[in-house]
């Protein structure tokens, strides 16, 4: 399911794009705001797994954000940023356990909740997150199936660009590096971006 | 724009540097004498307690050391750098070898030692069970991780540990301290459980959690962590686990497995000669099911004739409530946290304060005069430590540093 | 060295710069005084902000409770004359607070900026809630050394402060313990950035990162580590 979902979103790419406006020429001192929104679809990796457990174990998926953005003209701009981060799975059967021989099936992903602050010259954007990410497991041993979750505190960092189609769209790519510290999960990721504008004052 | 990058650069640097630290207690390996030598007697065992003066490594240890038999170990315990040393032996012919490491309880600093009492210095006397008529003198080195030890020390009885009308709880927390100690085994373990005596505790306090089926395991945090458990798919309450999955999917932070209640009680009974265990019922509901476990492992304890308490711990109202609805809570011994009223209530036998509220020297008094003892809960510091043993009467403390409570404990 | 002979030598380095290094630090007016950043202004200058910071506790410390409660952040400097100034700061959220006051001396050489300081520290915390009846208090001194360097609109400063805790009493029902003598109990480093944010609004905000050990920030944990350890914080303002 978790793969149809972001597989939708990548398939929803057809707004025109406004991101933080550029200074038209240096001696344009003019301050006005933009508000956009960012939608990304890719695939993530796990950098760092910490399995110890046998079986088909699968590190990251295709992964797909959202972002809301605001700012000016400065280089600063501001955002919020969340969507769906696939970061393992496993799956084995007549895995040996000190309880015995089981069948094992376990999954593991992450919701972010991020502020975004964007940086920008030349197309050329730099985005970085501190928030939250909901860190979900599902489990099934034995038979029985546990699902859990919880909150983390964790920060993000992406590199990306975007090429103008048009005054309004942009259409870009963007690398991007999540650290969900308190789980001690890390992971990259690599996304095509289309870029849509909202208001503007 | 590439120099603003250097805040949040630097900012990841700073907040991805969550290296683990681990310090693991060093052994002789293939050198050890230890399985060459004989037990001693117990009475052997009394005669080496007492306070020993320190020669060659007072910048270590300092000048004066407590030196207490714990059920299998000897250890030592220092009033300089926190220092203990926790040592196994017996006699091989007429010396007495005893071997372990020493460590630092408040850094990370331990190394090896191997001291030996020669049979001139009291050994021959010590090896058959006599009084020494000589003064005792413990020769031996030490060395820095695992080198072998090369520094002299000499040990020598000043006089024997005071003899107390009393018994007094040295109670290990999360039976022997917590993983940030940097112990070599991890917190609420069955491997921790089993060395606790050697740092000093005769006592240990557990905490129980129950799992999504009702089993009760020990295990300190509501959640799954990486402070405490090891499995990428361990995440959230542990009371959204099954045991089974537990089982499979975590292991505590050293590699073992999070015990059982039932196996942590069991490894109590038959493995150490620990005489108090403090259940902190984390989870209410846990309750009646420790009931039955408490009441079943005393039954095992009698019958092995081991003299051991095992205390329901009851940190809120609320567990004082399901305490007294349940129907065998009379024959349940419990030790209550909160104030006056609700240890008589709930009939604790101990009441457990928060030493942060002070000495309460007339509370305790109260207490002791309804035939209750007190244990002050979690004391870690020897300034701290020495208060509470000077200006109130406690029965016992909890501590992350059962060393230094029993320094300054025994050493007065 | 004596503390004569040091005290004239550092008195010399200072002549010897202002000297040789003409004061270009009022190329700024004083509309754009800022609280961190370390170049001189003209005498009389104030600057003041207010906003939050956090230090986050590690996990060492304070296991599932995390303890980074956000505490009210006051930063202020007054200029009493070219170079010299009074700084202070205060950090405040009742369970733990902690208000300084310095003095310090900048110099200007084009876009890099360089200030000494010294600061006195006062914390002190009140915990008055079930299972506590606890306060705590202690003095230290903070030296730190700025360098500032100024991007176009953008003013970034590193700083670098010692922490010598002088004293600290603790106080639990009717006991008290405290403990007394100066010792290097750590570093801090600061990386903060000041820059008009929108209409002449400028805003300050940075990481600081305490190495040391576990100090007024934990007290409530009354943690008994002896060993550094890594706290790191950030802040954010804004400059009145």
């Amino acid at each position: 399911m978790n793969t149809t979902f972001a597989s939708i979103l990548m398939a929803v790419l057809v707004v025109p794009v406004l991101s933080i406006a550029q200074p038209a020429a240096t001696s344009d001192t003019t301050k006005f705001f933009r508000a956009g929104i960012e939608m990304a679809g890719g695939y993530a990796y796990r950098l760092r797994s910490t399995n110890t457990l046998p079986g088909n174990y699968v590190r990251g998926g295709a992964t797909a954000r959202l972002r809301l953005k605001w700012g000016s003209h400065s280089v600063v701009g501001a955002g919020i940023e969340t969507g769906w981060l696939p970061i393992s799975s496993l799956s084995a059967t007549n895995s040996s356990t000190t309880l015995g021989t089981t069948d094992l099936e376990a999954s593991l992903n992450a919701v972010p909740v991020l502020f975004v602050a964007a940086f920008q010259r030349f197309n050329i954007q730099l985005h970085v997150g501190l928030g939250f990410y909901n860190v979900r497991v599902s489990s099934t041993v034995f038979g029985s199936t546990i699902r859990s979750s919880e909150w983390d505190f964790g920060y993000m960092l992406s590199l990306g660009y975007a090429y103008p189609l048009s005054p309004a769209v942009k259409l870009g790519a963007e690398v991007k590096w999540d650290n969900i510290s308190e789980a001690q999960i890390s992971m990259l990721s690599a996304c095509v971006r289309v870029m849509v504008p909202l208001w503007e004052w | 724009m590439m120099k603003i990058l250097i805040i949040p650069l630097l900012a990841f640097a700073v907040l991805s540097c969550a290296g683990d630290l681990t310090v693991s207690a060093p052994d002789f390996g293939d050198n050890s004498l230890i399985a060459q030598t004989s037990a001693l007697s117990d009475s052997s065992k009394l005669r080496i307690e007492g306070i020993y003066s320190v020669e060659g490594g007072e910048a270590n240890f300092g000048r004066t050391v407590v030196a207490k038999w714990n059920g299998k170990f000897f250890s030592f315990f220092a009033g300089t750098n926190s220092a203990y040393v926790a040592l196994q032996g017996g006699r091989l012919d007429s010396t007495l070898v005893f071997e372990g490491y020493w460590r630092y309880a408040q850094d990370l600093n331990t190394g090896l030692m191997r001291l030996r009492i020669e049979a001139s210095e009291g050994g021959r006397e010590l090896s058959q069970g006599m009084i020494p008529s000589v003064p005792v003198v413990i020769r031996g080195s030490f060395g820095d991780g695992s080198s072998q030890p090369t520094n002299p020390i000499v040990l020598k009885l000043v006089r024997p540990l005071s003899q107390r009308s009393t018994p007094f709880w040295i109670i290990a927390h999360r039976a022997g301290g917590r993983n940030s100690d940097l112990l070599p085994e991890s917190e609420n373990s069955l491997g921790i459980i089993q060395i606790a005596e050697g740092l000093g505790a005769n006592g240990v306090e557990i905490d129980v959690r129950l799992t999504q089926d009702g089993i009760p395991v020990i295990y300190h945090d509501e959640n799954l962590n990486p402070r405490l458990v090891k499995g990428e798919f361990c995440i959230g309450p542990i009371a959204n686990y099954t045991y089974a999955h537990l089982r499979t999917l975590c292991t505590l932070k050293n590699g073992e497995q999070i015990p059982t209640l039932a196996e942590a009680l069991e490894t109590v009974v038959m493995k150490t000669s620990l005489s108090l265990v403090w259940l902190d019922i984390k989870a209410e509901d846990a309750i009646a099911p420790v009931i039955q476990l408490q009441r079943q492992y005393l039954q095992l304890a009698a019958s092995v004739g081991r003299s051991v308490e095992l205390l329901i711990g009851l940190p809120s109202l609320s567990a004082v409530e399901k305490y007294l609805a349940d129907s065998s809570h009379g024959t349940a011994p419990a030790i209550c946290e909160l104030d006056l009223a609700d240890v008589r209530r709930a009939n604790a036998v101990v009441w457990a304060p928060a030493w942060t509220l002070g000495p309460m020297l007339q509370k305790v008094t109260e207490m002791h005069n309804e035939g209750r003892r007190v244990f002050f809960w979690t004391l870690d510091g020897s300034e701290f430590i020495k208060v509470f043993l000077n200006q109130s009467m406690p029965d016992g403390m909890v501590t992350n540093y059962p060393s230094i409570v029993a320094y300054e404990y025994y050493v007065r | 060295m004596g503390i004569m002979r040091s005290s004239k030598l550092i008195f010399g380095l200072l002549l010897a710069t202002r000297l040789n290094f003409p004061n270009e630090a009022f190329s700024q007016d004083s509309s754009r005084t800022l609280v961190l950043f370390p170049s001189p202004y003209p005498a009389g200058a104030f600057r003041i902000s207010t906003g939050v910071s956090v230090t986050l506790i590690p996990r060492a410390i304070s296991e599932e409770s995390l303890l980074q409660l956000p505490l009210i952040d006051i930063r202020s400097r007054y200029w009493l004359t070219d170079n010299l100034f009074i700084l202070g700061q205060a950090n405040v959220v009742y369970l733990t607070n902690q208000v300084t006051l310095g003095i310090g001396w900048s110099y200007s050489f084009g876009s890099v900026s360089l200030a000494l300081s010294d600061e006195v520290g006062y914390w002190f915390g009140f915990a008055d809630f079930q299972g506590f009846e606890s306060t705590a208090m202690g003095i230290s001194n903070i030296p730190s050394v700025a360098l500032g360097v100024e991007f176009e609109e953008i003013f970034v400063t590193l700083r670098t402060e010692a922490l010598i805790p002088f004293g600290q009493r603790t106080t639990f029902g009717t006991a008290s313990v405290g403990r007394f003598g100066p010792r290097l109990a750590g570093f801090a480093f600061t990386l903060a950035v000041e820059e008009e944010l929108w209409k002449n609004n400028y805003f300050l905000y940075g990481i600081r990162v305490q190495y040391s050990l576990p100090l007024y920030q934990t007290w409530l944990a009354f943690s008994s580590f002896n060993r550094w350890i890594v706290f790191p914080g950030f802040f954010i303002g804004y400059e009145l």
